[in-house]
């Protein structure tokens, strides 16, 4: 009989699968205690009536059941978002691998391009507001034009960092094998800087999606998530905003965990590199 | 001879100034033979082999492999890399399978190659792991299987064992060893350890650095296998220390006969 046993700490103790339902339950519940203190506090200082939990629910329900909200239902405006975002976001995916792609293999057009797409990376996603209005004018090309530039310099910027990352000996490894230009770049340099790649549609994703609320707000068309929320504003109709909050955050995280953990599931080699360390 | 460098210079322009790397090195290196290339950091060894392997063209000189000038990189002057050579993405099966498929190995043969490398190398079961679960040796062992799959005529290793501790880097040139007396390759060696060389060697040639030059040439008269303890190897180690100025090997009456 082995007597040295290791002392283990409470998470070692639990069913890994219990683990990330409590973990998960954790989550909710802080959230949930944020939320209603906050809720609280603001009606003891303040006076105000903040939403509660409860109440927002009734809300989402007589919603879900179809009530009309500024003349459209939930699942228009929702629709209406995702719409928009998703075209944003696909022209920004496709155009933005190609532009990255070329400046990672390219180094003279990387040295004159890459600063300016840093420098658009920088601009908040508000501030092209004016320069989309005076491109498109009032409508969905402005905010699709906004979700694309968010989404465009973080996948362009990832993906030609991620294709210089690579280091020499792997491609004079592959040339001395007999590889040419054409394998050199689908076998070698494409796979090496798909790591860094996922990481650029991730930043550019949650930029598009921020940015698309942003615009319905201001330059929006009736419609959509970001109107729901302005107009909620407007209207003091509180519980409404939380609801699209809610959506939102919801939204966000499923495109998160379907699309990225897919993708990220089909390169174990990059997940290494994340640790589980902790004292507990 | 399988390979002959004649006259090779190599300088590098930097900025204003141009650093010569080699300076006038000619080798003839004969089929089968074991050549260590043995010299400190910046003397330019790694820039030789990159010449060999073509990787890289010399300001001057002439490189002749098999009679023949070379055109360009080829397999059949495989490199083995000091580390971060193989591909992370892929495991170790398929960063053997990715030279044999570029060459258009049928995948039949291609399987046995494979096969048959993992087995040379020792690492039956390791097959489907990624690099990053492997080991510095294990890792090295892979990029001498993948190197060596694709039958190259000469097998240049670039500081292959160096960035290993040094219990696992004696295990290493003894299984490199084995793996030459059974495959019959030439093997050009470069490396910076002194015994390494002493123990890998039918020849080795001396390197000084600024500019990088050949200073002395070695056969090496030891009987294989070599015992690093053996008054013979000692006194060949001293003797190489004593070419490359390393102070330490003078005896302390030459000290005191110098005072």
């Amino acid at each position: 009989m082995n007597k040295h046993h290791k002392k283990r700490s409470i998470s070692d103790r639990i069913n890994p699968k219990h683990l990330s339902l409590f973990q998960t339950m954790g989550t909710l519940i802080i959230l949930l205690t944020i939320w209603l203190l906050t809720a609280i506090f603001v009606k003891g200082i303040r006076g105000i009536s903040f939403p509660m939990p409860w109440e927002v629910a009734g809300r989402l329900w007589t919603l879900i059941k179809g009530q009309l909200i500024y003349n459209r239902s939930l699942h228009a405006h929702l629709l209406s978002s995702l719409w928009r975002w998703g075209l944003g976001y696909s022209l920004a995916v496709v155009l933005g691998l190609i532009a990255g792609l070329t400046l990672g293999i390219c180094h003279k057009l990387r040295q004159s391009i890459l600063p300016i797409i840093t420098l658009i990376q920088m601009i908040p996603g508000l501030a092209w507001i004016p320069i989309a209005l005076l491109l498109f004018g009032i409508g969905n090309t402005a905010t699709i034009f906004m979700i694309f530039i968010m989404g465009f310099a973080p996948i362009v910027l990832n993906t030609a960092v991620g294709i210089q990352a690579i280091p020499p000996v792997q491609i004079k490894a592959a040339q001395i094998m007999g590889a040419n230009k054409r394998t050199l770049f689908f076998r070698v340099l494409f796979p090496s800087a798909l790591g860094s790649i996922l990481t650029g549609l991730r930043i550019g994703m949650a930029g598009a999606w921020r940015v698309l609320i942003a615009a319905e707000m201001i330059v929006g068309m009736g419609v959509g998530l970001g109107y729901m929320i302005i107009q909620s504003r407007w209207s003091l109709d509180y519980e409404s905003a939380f609801i699209a909050m809610g959506i939102i955050l919801f939204l966000g995280l499923i495109i998160e965990k379907t699309l990225f953990g897919m993708l990220e599931a089909r390169l174990p080699y990059a997940s290494h590199q994340r640790n589980k360390i902790g004292v507990l | 001879m399988i390979l002959e460098l004649k006259n090779i210079n190599k300088t590098f322009d930097q900025d204003v100034q141009s650093i010569t790397a080699l300076d006038d090195i000619s080798i003839q290196v004969r089929r089968n033979e074991f050549l260590c290339i043995l010299g400190p950091s910046g003397c330019g060894k790694s820039t030789l082999l990159h010449l060999i392997a073509a990787l890289d063209n010399p300001s001057s000189g002439e490189i002749i492999f098999n009679e023949h000038y070379i055109p360009g990189p080829c397999a059949c002057r495989g490199l083995v890399f000091q580390e971060d050579a193989l591909y992370p993405w892929k495991t170790v099966w398929q960063n053997i399978a990715f030279g044999l498929e570029i060459q258009k190995i049928p995948s039949l043969q291609r399987e046995l190659i494979i096969r048959e490398h993992i087995n040379l190398v020792g690492l039956p079961g390791f097959e489907h792991f990624y690099p990053h679960q492997l080991s510095g040796g294990m890792k090295q062992r892979v990029q001498i299987a993948r190197t060596l799959a694709l039958d190259p005529q000469i097998l240049l290793m670039d500081e292959p064992f160096a960035a290993l501790d040094e219990i696992t880097r004696s295990r290493m040139d003894e299984e490199l060893l084995s793996i030459w007396n059974r495959k019959k390759k030439t093997v050009i060696f470069v490396t910076h350890s002194i015994e390494e060389a002493v123990i890998l060697g039918d020849r080795i040639l001396i390197m000084d650095a600024s500019p990088g030059r050949i200073i002395h040439e070695i056969i090496n008269p030891l009987q294989r296998p070599r015992n690093p303890d053996d008054y013979d190897f000692i006194n060949l180690k001293r003797e190489i220390k004593t070419h490359l100025g390393v102070c330490q090997t003078q005896s302390i009456e030459g000290v005191l006969n110098n005072v």
